[in-house]
């Protein structure tokens, strides 16, 4: 098929055998690529619940049909495992350019399996593949082992000492980019496996290459034309959100005690542009450009994004922004997920404070911070603790109610009770408390859009929508970014004038309509090229028929498999929920609306997904989708 | 004095982040911005959040509130992407 290299491997570490792995046609047009497909190969693999550690578990990098293509934003790959911190499917997407060369070298994807006796690597070069050894690599940090991997020109991914020592929200390294959530890279670790390296000539072909150019030209210029990602992103990255966040109360601190930081000027997008930026940067084929190249001991380095700026920054009242990108650099050096890093210090931090665990850490204090990533990293004294993340900590220690994770997950820098559908979103995501996979709401509830967040009407329905809508991207291959060219320009640009305010105050009334669309998706049969583009992208590279309603409905089909992976590693719907701290305590006493009424919400939500009132996808809804085989 | 405060993109491209302007109505306020900053105009000033102590505002709504000594006004340009 048009659009992909052809070929998913197979590799059983145990005992060294590679074969192709058996992907149709069909499979692709129905799963497309990424995390989807990902869903799907790891559903067909497990027959009942598998262990994150345990040598049952797979890993499926995937790449999509955009990777490679040159489409704006579309050099991403994902890694998809059962995640050591949740216990249940975890994808974690990754930008850089190990995607592109991974199909360069002949191959959509791979499929680990099995865990190998001795410390290995794999080694592929045009088609062919190599388990290499990796004793020279281990104990080695992420900058150091790719470089001694050689070769700049090939695709790389690695693992730090936090993989190799199994702390569970280990993340996995590709050049300076990051897998970051959820663990994948400890179950690199438990497998004995150290990393990837990936090279070939290979040449994928399109299906309308000459349609595609052009329909990519006019992408790239909306995508520089438009205000976020032509503007506020290039010159102040993600780190630009947070001063609007602080005012509008999203903004992540003191263990999400709070919504807004006292000192957020001293560690904001503009402070870091204006003291520490040497220049932004992005990855192939993107031109956004949101990355930050900053100093850190001495050298350039990828700067702190939002989410680290939050977790290591706000939540633990820490203005030291010098700090915060030397530990930003170093939790990617020993492969750390620095959100789930930052909230379970920070929940140490209270627990210290409230007598509860005495560690002697306290808010406000983070000189220590470098030290505790490497103690962490090496699980050494109290890094042992804090390796384990937040939900296993107050199983140890208490504060259930503050420990702020969502099936075991770290929430984002989003503190949503100041928006109420973000709430919803993190406490249904499938992957835990994630903002992306969780709708990311939070962009129509005052980042972006000025829709109320202190409402929960219509929440669900756009909820639904936007995780669909974005599973379905990262399944066709391309930066989360590029949907920005869904908010409408006049809307975005001047929030006060007349149109801005209609449209804002109108959008949560509009929730019928979406999920009318949302169930009804052959009334979506068209492309809007200059809305969302993706649709039209996809089928001009592969040839696969696609509309708006097809591609929605590739993103539920998606949504609804991973459900199925979590109800079978053991959710119930009774874990779709938050920290008490989030539902229960209001963010501003003098605002009764400033907790999450999630219970307002959630009923709502699976209702319109389809699924039954404990949660459960109904076979129905499963048939509509075009996967009943799937059904538990 | 008046505390404005200014962030995100507005900041970066007129290359401000705080001015002290005498208490007065926010209309006034603006232009006493606009005549401060070389290049800038009312319009953008307008096109940014406004927030009053705090509190968003709607800036159509505003403009003719008066301001007193040790009042916050801050303008943020539309964001997005973390």
């Amino acid at each position: 098929m048009f659009g992909y290299a052809g070929k998913i491997a197979r590799i059983d570490l145990s005992s060294r055998e590679v074969s192709d792995y058996p992907i149709s046609d069909g499979d692709r047009e129905k799963f497309l690529g990424g995390k989807t497909l990902a869903a799907k190969i790891i559903f067909d693999e497990f027959g009942s619940k598998v262990e994150a550690f345990s040598e049952e578990n797979i890993i499926v990098i995937t790449t999509s049909p955009l990777t490679g293509s040159t489409a704006p934003c579309s050099s991403r790959f994902n890694i998809s495992t059962i995640s050591p911190l949740t216990g249940l499917l975890v994808s974690s997407n990754c930008g850089g350019s190990f995607g592109l060369h991974l199909k360069r070298a002949g191959y959509d994807g791979l499929v680990i399996a099995g865990k190998s006796e001795e410390r290995v690597y794999i080694d592929i070069i045009d088609e062919e593949i190599f388990i290499r050894d990796a004793n020279h690599l281990w104990g080695k940090n992420t900058g150091e082992a790719q470089a001694l991997l050689g070769d700049r020109n090939r695709g790389k991914l690695v693992i730090g000492i936090a993989g190799e020592n199994l702390v569970r929200y280990a993340a996995v390294i590709s050049e300076e980019r990051a897998a970051g959530r959820g663990g994948v890279g400890a179950v690199f670790g438990a497998k004995n496996l150290k990393g990837i390296v990936a090279s070939g000539k290979k040449n994928v072909e399109m299906f309308d290459k000459e349609g595609f150019k052009r329909h990519n030209q006019n992408w790239i210029k909306r995508l520089k034309a438009n205000a976020l990602t032509g503007g506020q992103l290039p010159k102040l990255g993600t780190a630009g959100l947070v001063s609007m966040m602080n005012y509008r109360n999203l903004l992540a601190t003191r263990n999400y005690a709070k919504g807004s930081y006292e000192d957020f000027e001293k560690i904001n997008g503009e402070t870091l542009r204006n003291e520490h930026l040497v220049k932004n940067k992005g990855c192939v084929t993107c031109p956004i450009q949101c990355g930050r190249v900053v100093k850190a001991f001495g050298k350039e380095v990828k700067g702190p994004e939002l989410e680290t700026l939050g977790l290591l920054g706000s939540n633990l009242l820490n203005d030291d922004l010098q700090l915060i990108i030397d530990v930003n650099h170093l939790c990617d050096e020993y492969g750390l997920d620095t959100i789930s890093f930052g909230s379970s210090v920070g929940f140490a931090m209270e627990l210290n404070e409230k007598g509860l665990w005495n560690n002697g850490l306290s808010f406000g204090d983070c000189s220590l911070l470098p030290d505790l990533v490497k103690k962490t990293a090496a699980r050494e004294c109290i890094g042992n603790e804090l390796a384990e993340g937040t939900r296993r900590l107050s199983q140890k220690y208490g504060g259930i109610e503050f420990a702020i994770n969502v099936k075991g997950m770290e929430t984002a820098a989003y503190e949503p009770r100041a928006a109420q559908g973000m709430g919803l979103g993190y406490a249904t995501s499938n992957r835990g408390g994630c903002h992306l996979n969780g709708g990311y709401l939070v962009v129509m509830e005052g980042l972006g859009m000025n829709v109320n967040g202190s409402t929960t009407r219509g929440k669900a329905a756009f909820t639904i929508f936007f995780q669909d809508m974005m599973e379905a991207v990262s399944a066709g291959g391309t930066c989360l970014f590029t949907t920005y060219t869904l908010m409408p320009e006049p809307v975005l640009k001047n929030p006060n004038n007349g149109l801005a305010r209609f449209v804002n105050s109108a959008v949560p009334y509009f929730g019928g309509v979406v999920s009318l669309l949302h169930n009804n998706t052959w009334l979506l049969g068209f492309n809007i090229k200059g809305l969302l583009p993706h649709p039209h992208s996809i089928e001009l590279v592969t040839g696969i028929k696609m509309d708006i309603g097809k591609f929605l409905k590739t993103g539920e089909r998606g949504y609804n498999l991973e459900r199925l992976i979590n109800i079978r590693q053991g959710l119930t719907g009774c874990e779709d929920k938050l920290p008490a701290r989030l539902t229960g305590d209001l963010q501003r006493e003098a605002d009764p609306k400033s907790s999450v009424r999630l219970d307002e919400m959630l009923g709502q939500y699976y209702r319109l997904r389809g699924w039954s009132e404990s949660g459960v996808p109904t076979r129905e809804r499963l048939r509509k989708l075009g996967i009943e085989e799937y059904g538990l | 004095m008046i505390t404005v405060r200014i962030f995100g993109l507005i900041s970066v491209e007129y290359d401000i982040s705080r001015m002290y302007i005498e208490e007065g109505m926010v209309s006034r306020i603006l232009d006493e911005m606009v005549r401060q900053c070389p290049g800038i105009s009312r319009g953008k000033l307008q096109q940014s959040v406004m927030f009053i102590n705090k509190e968003q505002v709607n800036v159509h709504k505003v403009l003719s509130r008066t301001l007193k000594d040790g009042d916050e006004l801050v303008l943020i340009s539309p964001s997005s992407g973390g």
